[in-house]
């Protein structure tokens, strides 16, 4: 996969719907999970917002996160589901409309369009990618032939492939785990791609309900989550919810993985960022389904909540996963490979071999770094010691900490050793998401009218704590944690943090009417050459390997540079910033 | 060690256990003498004396400058020129008037003897000692064992003998021909040549480098390994900066030490040939046979199955014991397995996506494959253009590499238990068939069906970077010695008033620039590989001389590693066939 940095920093907030109010023909291929093509930046455009009514302040909205959604995303006693497919969201009077594909016309509602919408986006080819010459290959790589040498597509490598490019349409879904084989029904598998219920749950039971007028809308109180829970409706309008839901492929899963086999077949690695992802619907040519305009400018720091979801999300599924991997290593039950490759840094074995290289000034030598695509931000919140962890928060960083030691110490962890500490990670990551912090940060259901008083406009504290850390670990003050981020994983993740939330700040500001200071239009500058600087096809002239690796030790090298502390610098609260 | 194109077509299911190529070997040749035996070969308990390191000093009295007194026909007497300290000469050479002859002798001189020097005096060696925590690099055995003269032999308690006096000479003529407290007198005279090498080997500790076995045993026992005699690059080794060990072509890189001995083709007359190829060849040797024999050529030949053995050995060893104590390495060593497996560029649909890989070994850690390249031009060698003998051959040898692919490849990292006992016979195997091309002649017929075979491009043959530059070299010097042949060489003989202390270096650089140099370059024109062909695509060239550090000379590799794609080498490959063909 390209590290594309086609960042959230393209724009601010466009109420108007100027941006968005031609929906650009597709051009990029989707492949897989990543989106391939590097788009330019898009023109930045200020606009100044309206300020939004006063309803409840933020702390009434925000319930539990949900077991609920959980249970529907993750559970597998579900049972037989019924899934419809996309063809039935597909009326011109409901999502299908395909006369005016823009925000104008519905800017704060349904509108009608998010069938035809979606029809155009990567998600709706997920499945065709399937058949593509490069995937034949990948699946002949693999192993994933009849006897006569055709592709199988019954098989367990090819079902690996289903459980995230599709949709079993006729018998229970594959986002629940169970094998539709074992259904008692046993209908007719009929795949589709990625479609409405994919993301939005199987349709059967609400699909002639969901638009009535009775119909709970989004909201707060118990009796709408068990209301949308018995119709096995999903609240993607959550934001955790969302995240979880996006990461159960992008990062993958026990019944779903992208593993090191996969990757040398020629499967992109897969790098998810929640708020990058989304940011690539404003930059990549092609349109999210959802008012996400509307989002943003009700949401308080929007973007910075959904930087904190998407951490979450992916640290708890790629944590979730290693759990699974270690397990069916433990039993034995098939050949999965161990150690998995692919929970390690692609460049801590996929890099150049020239001397002297930076990368013989570090610590620990000939070790292989782990997880520091989904963790790097798990990692910074290491106090140092267990005694001296103050929240939820930085116990599970303490957790973290030796789980990476655990797996770094030897090329080949043991799996009984492992386990039991993965174990302790998720259960700590779990106290820290159902912690009074988090719920009230991130249970925010995006639908919902927040005030833009002071209190909501302010980034909580203990998010700026948290996040200060990637200064002073850039500003390597701190050494022991300086060495986590000296590769591309960790400046890319810091840098993607720096994004959001540079954007997140900019739009409180536009709400209230204030117009970027000559300060911030640097930071955005500083920002852009990050991202040219860690796209590897930017720095030289579209060459290199996907990774920016270059036997010629060229770009070999990602050092936290000035710009990247300069960014981050300016992030932190006045008071804090370096002078 | 993997070569799936060729073995893809090879059914496993038919193993040929009794017959095949390697299996009507001449039961014992004399010269068939198994590293491991060789090396641990002791003093018999009582009676016999221990070899002990002199130093070079002893050497040097004769090895330095021929004399009026002594004969070169035989050796040329200059040898230890070419060992010695880049700046000692330069010093030495600055005070005198010719500047030229400075420059010549510089190229000559060997890399061999500043190995000790750059464990401490570059930056690399520095380096190294810092992240290792090194803090006496002269009692660090890890270095040591390949960067001096120590840890030859070990005894049998497994400890070494003490540090011989001149280690700080670097890799210099002990540490090649042996510990030399017992051979330095006999081997001065001539009456030595017509000893059987087992003989000096047993009673004198005198290494038979002469035979291409041997010869290629010691030489690999650093440039890949050699766990019994302590000598192993770790991969934390490799991470504090240790070059990476290019896959070694035996004739190749002695030419670039460069070689400061004849064989027996370039020697001319000298007291006691005939008795001397009775006793290196065998009885059934003589002038004419040896007329027709191409010793370079064997050297390709029995190097690269040497080379294949020490590699499975090594990582046989490193899976399944733990080594002398300073090595200090943990199961899995990464550096048991190909760099390249791993430190690869990564883009999709590269070459190394499109090769036919059985689909237990994607993604894993990958068994070296440059030790690999040649063997089928050794087997079709053996079987003398007998389809039937040649393909009896392949499966037998393809049977057994791929028992080794799948144990080691199976997971990553694969199976210790596994890997020993599928070592365990290719072992045995390679050394029989090295025994076997060693005994027997190697003639034109035979160079010309080998640089055939090397030039073969089947479809779904897709060779690394490591595996084109052995086919490569291989191609450039047994090309070379069928092209050149061997001319009589008479150096320039200069009235006594003229003679300069040069002129021994000058008569050296002439054989070596004239006759073997002017040989390979043709072969390069020849061929169409001289820049910028193959030549230039796959590094090929090996600058001899001291300028030239490995750190230095490894970018340039790595550029074009970086570069290098199978298409490209086959399309070379291909015109070189054509050439052949006409």
């Amino acid at each position: 996969m390209h590290h594309s940095c086609d960042l959230p920093l393209s724009d601010t907030i466009d109420v108007e719907g100027t941006k968005m109010g031609h929906l650009q023909r597709p051009t990029v291929i989707f492949a897989g999970i990543a989106a391939l093509a590097w788009i330019p930046f898009a023109r930045s455009q200020q606009k100044s917002l309206p300020k939004a009514p006063a309803t409840t302040p933020v702390e009434s909205i925000a319930p539990p996160i949900a077991e609920a959604d959980r249970d529907l995303l993750f559970d597998h006693r579900l049972g037989y589901v019924k899934y419809l497919g996309h063809l039935s969201c597909a009326a011109t009077a409901c999502h299908g409309r395909t006369t005016d594909l823009t925000f104008n016309s519905f800017a704060d509602g349904i509108r009608n369009n998010e069938h035809s919408i979606w029809s155009d986006g990567p998600h709706a080819r997920s499945l065709d990618t399937l058949s593509t010459d490069d995937s034949k290959r990948m699946l002949r790589r693999l192993g994933a032939t009849d006897t006569k040498g055709a592709i199988d597509r019954t098989g367990a490598h090819y079902r690996n492939c289903l459980a995230c490019h599709a949709v079993h349409t006729n018998g229970l879904s594959v986002l629940t785990g169970v094998d539709p084989d074992d259904t008692p029904a046993r209908p007719q598998p009929r795949y589709e791609s990625v479609n409405c219920e994919a993301c939005h749950g199987p349709a059967d039971a609400w699909r002639a309900k969901h638009f009535l007028v009775d119909w709970p809308k989004f909201g707060d109180d118990t009796r709408v989550l068990r209301h949308w829970q018995a119709h096995k409706m999903i609240r993607t309008k959550n934001l955790l919810v969302r995240a979880r839901l996006c990461a159960s492929c992008h990062v993958g899963g026990p019944d779903r993985e992208v593993n090191h086999d996969l990757i040398a077949a020629g499967h992109p690695r897969l790098n998810f960022e929640l708020a990058w992802y989304h940011a690539k619907y404003r930059t990549q040519g092609f349109s999210a389904h959802w008012n996400e305009v509307r989002e943003r400018r009700r949401v308080p720091h929007f973007e910075a909540r959904l930087w904190i979801a998407g951490q979450l999300a992916s640290t708890e599924a790629s944590l979730q996963l290693l759990r699974a991997r270690l397990a069916r290593v433990a039993t034995k039950r098939n050949m999965s490979p161990w150690p998995e490759f692919a929970e390690y840094n692609c460049s801590a074995c996929h890099h150049g071999l020239a001397s002297p290289s930076w990368r013989q000034q570090r610590h620990a030598l000939g070790a292989i770094p782990w997880g520091t695509w989904y963790h790097t931000f798990g990692m910074l919140q290491t106090p140092g010691s267990e005694q001296s962890a103050q929240n939820p928060l930085e116990h599970f960083g303490v957790a973290l900490s030796s789980l990476r030691d655990v797996m770094q110490k030897s090329v080949q962890p043991d799996p009984a050793k492992t386990l039991p500490l993965v174990d302790e990670a998720l259960t700590r990551l779990r106290a820290w998401s159902e912690s009074e912090d988090v719920v009230r940060w991130l249970s925010v259901d995006s639908s919902s009218r927040i005030p833009a008083n002071r209190q909501a406009s302010k980034l909580p504290s203990w998010l700026l704590t948290a996040t200060a850390r990637f200064t002073r670990t850039a500003s390597n003050k701190d050494v022991q944690l300086a060495s986590q981020i000296d590769n591309w994983d960790a400046v890319a993740q810091a840098f993607l943090y720096a994004s959001a939330m540079d954007l997140s700040q900019r739009d409180e500001k536009a709400k209230t009417g204030l117009t970027t200071n000559a300060d911030g239009n640097s930071v955005r500058e500083y920002l852009q050459r990050l991202s040219r600087r860690l796209d590897s096809r930017q720095s030289n002239g579209g060459r290199l390997g996907l990774l920016g690796i270059d036997f010629h030790g060229a770009v070999d090298k990602y050092p936290v540079s000035a710009d990247l502390l300069r960014v981050l610098d300016h992030l932190q609260p006045r008071e804090q910033r370096q002078p | 060690m993997k070569r799936p194109s060729r073995r893809s077509h090879i059914s496993a299911a038919v193993v040929l256990l009794s017959v095949g190529v390697g299996i009507c070997l001449p039961v014992s040749s004399w010269r068939g003498v198994e590293s491991s035996e060789r090396v641990n070969a002791q003093p018999a308990a009582g009676g016999e004396r221990s070899a002990e390191f002199k130093g070079n000093v002893k050497c040097f009295d004769c090895h330095e400058k021929p004399s009026s007194r002594r004969r070169t026909e035989f050796s040329f007497l200059t040898e230890a020129q070419f060992f010695r300290d880049q700046e000692k000469v330069e010093k030495e050479e600055l005070k005198r008037i010719e500047p030229l002859a400075t420059v010549s002798k510089l190229s000559l001189l060997d890399k061999h003897a500043e190995a000790y020097k750059v464990l401490g005096e570059t930056e690399l060696g520095k380096q190294m000692q810092e992240k290792l925590k090194i803090a006496d690099y002269d009692k660090a055995k890890q270095c040591l064992s390949c960067h001096s003269n120590w840890l030859q032999n070990p005894r049998k308690d497994g400890t070494f003998h003490s540090l011989p006096n001149n280690f700080k000479d670097g890799v210099s003529c002990e540490a090649c021909h042996g510990p030399s407290s017992l051979w330095e007198d006999p081997h001065a005279d001539a009456e030595f040549r017509k000893l059987l090498p087992k003989t000096k080997q047993d009673k004198w500790k005198l290494v038979d480098v002469r035979n291409p076995i041997h010869r290629a045993e010691q030489c690999y026992s650093c440039h890949i390994g050699n766990v019994e005699q302590g000598k192993v690059v770790t991969h934390k080794m490799y991470a504090a900066g240790h070059p990476p060990l290019p896959g070694i072509e035996l004739e190749t890189f002695a030419s670039a030490m460069p070689p400061h001995w004849r064989n027996i083709r370039e020697k001319g007359h000298f007291q006691f040939r005939k008795e001397f190829i009775e006793a290196n060849y065998g009885p059934d040797w003589n002038e004419a046979k040896i007329a027709k024999e191409l010793p370079r050529t064997k050297s390709v030949l029995v190097g690269t199955v040497i080379a294949q053995r020490e590699a499975v050995r090594l990582l046989w060893h490193m899976a399944e014991k733990k080594g002398p104590q300073h090595l200090n390495y943990r199961w899995p060593d990464l550096a048991a397995f190909d760099c390249a497996a791993c430190h690869h560029d990564l883009r999709t649909s590269s070459w190394r996506q499109q090769r036919k890989a059985e689909p237990y070994a994607l993604g894993r850690p990958a068994l070296k494959a440059w030790p690999d390249a040649l063997i089928f031009a050794v087997i079709q060698h053996l079987a003398k253009g007998n389809p039937a003998l040649a393909e009896r051959g392949r499966k037998k040898y393809a049977s057994l590499i791929d028992e080794l692919n799948i144990a080691a490849m199976k997971k990553p990292f694969g199976s210790a238990d596994d890997i020993r006992d599928a070592s365990d016979p290719l072992v045995k195997w390679l050394t029989a068939i090295a025994n076997k091309v060693s005994s027997r002649a190697c003639t034109n017929e035979n160079a010309i069906r080998i640089l055939k075979e090397l030039c073969k491009t089947e479809d779904a043959f897709y060779p690394d970077f490591e595996s084109a530059r052995q086919i490569a070299w291989a191609i450039q010097v047994i090309y070379a010695e069928v092209d050149a042949g061997y001319p009589e060489f008479t150096p320039r003989k200069l009235p006594p008033s003229e003679k300069t202390d040069d002129d021994d270096v000058k008569v050296f650089q002439e054989w070596r620039d004239g006759n073997r140099k002017t040989a390979v370059d043709n072969a390069a024109k020849t061929l169409g590989i001289q820049e910028p062909g193959l030549v230039a695509m796959l590094a090929l060239e090996l600058r001899t001389g001291q300028q030239y550090l490995v750190e230095k000379e490894l970018r340039r590799t790595l550029t074009a590693a970086s570069k290098y794609h199978p298409d490209k080498f086959k399309k070379q490959l291909m015109l070189i066939h054509k050439k052949l063909e006409r």
